[in-house]
């Protein structure tokens, strides 16, 4: 048996995406805002994942230098 | 260790994380320990194909601006054989770079679907929390500060590097800390959303 609708991409489906997130109503605000709800989980994810890539490796700078620096801001204990 | 110490592979995940800065950190370093950052990578991508909403606030923010801004004014001094904040004070010619490694590491952020960037609403109520923070755990001002905000949004699991997370109670901490793994749990669930009482 096949379902009419598809619980990821209709308004339905949208509006149960939206009620997993009201406890927490300034992330609700952000995902409104930032278009998480026009998108399926599957879209999502796919984008997520890429820029995930370009993330990783993807700034500059000496890196024990930053190690030292946010250790000087929180009193040590951050990984060496 | 009072928190929930828990590895990044195999173990159960929370509807939503606070990504701490050493975290995050770790991942765009383009120098970071290779096998560290191997693992942290992977474990974003675990996070992400889960569907689990990742926050973060400007006061991670503010954190990030500061470490890049140090990485790369010491990579230059290290050259100079000088420090790096006589460096800093007397050229600002590496701003420019500063400010373009800056903008490049909040574009990603920002563009990331599950990645959900909060502004911080510092107030008096936040400061108190902050406080007893640090006098219930001894915790240095920036941490007692991450946890209080992410408190004020209900969310009470971690990714971090930093182990000065471990000893405050009702936290879930997500790692590849060796300190910290050395308490891992064995639990399978998470710990709920709670505001415990102080110590």
């Amino acid at each position: 048996m096949c379902s009419l609708r598809s619980p990821t991409t209709s308004s339905y489906g949208k509006t149960d995406e939206r009620a997993k997130w009201r406890k927490y109503p300034r992330i609700l605000e952000a995902m409104e805002k930032k278009g998480y709800f026009d998108m399926t989980p599957e879209e999502r994810i796919k984008k997520a994942l890429e820029i995930n890539q370009k993330l990783v490796g993807g700034g500059i700078g000496d890196n024990q230098a930053e190690i030292d620096a946010l250790n000087e801001i929180r009193g040590g204990g951050i990984i060496a | 260790m009072n928190a929930r110490i828990f590895p990044f592979v195999g173990s159960p995940l929370p509807d939503i994380v606070y990504l701490d800065t050493s975290f995050v950190r770790e991942v765009y370093n383009p120098h970071a320990v290779p096998i560290r950052q191997a693992q942290c990578a992977a474990f974003l991508d675990r996070l992400t194909r889960a569907g689990v909403m990742m926050v973060i606030n400007s006061w991670v923010i503010q954190e990030l601006r500061h470490v890049i801004l140090v990485g790369v004014y010491r990579q230059e001094a290290l050259r100079r054989r000088m420090g790096w904040l006589e460096l800093f004070r007397h050229d600002k010619s590496f701003m420019p770079t500063v400010i373009q490694s800056i903008q490049h590491v909040e574009t990603l952020v920002d563009a990331q679907p599950l990645i959900m960037r909060l502004p911080v609403q510092l107030d008096l109520a936040t400061d108190a929390v902050a406080l007893d923070l640090m006098r219930a755990y001894n915790l240095d001002a920036g941490n007692a500060y991450h946890i209080a905000l992410a408190r004020a949004e209900q969310v009470n699991s971690f990714v971090t590097l930093d182990q000065g997370f471990g000893a405050v109670d009702a936290l879930n901490l997500y790692t590849c800390h060796p300190t910290l793994l050395q308490a891992q749990t064995t639990a399978t669930e998470i710990l709920p959303f709670a505001t415990p009482t102080l110590p």
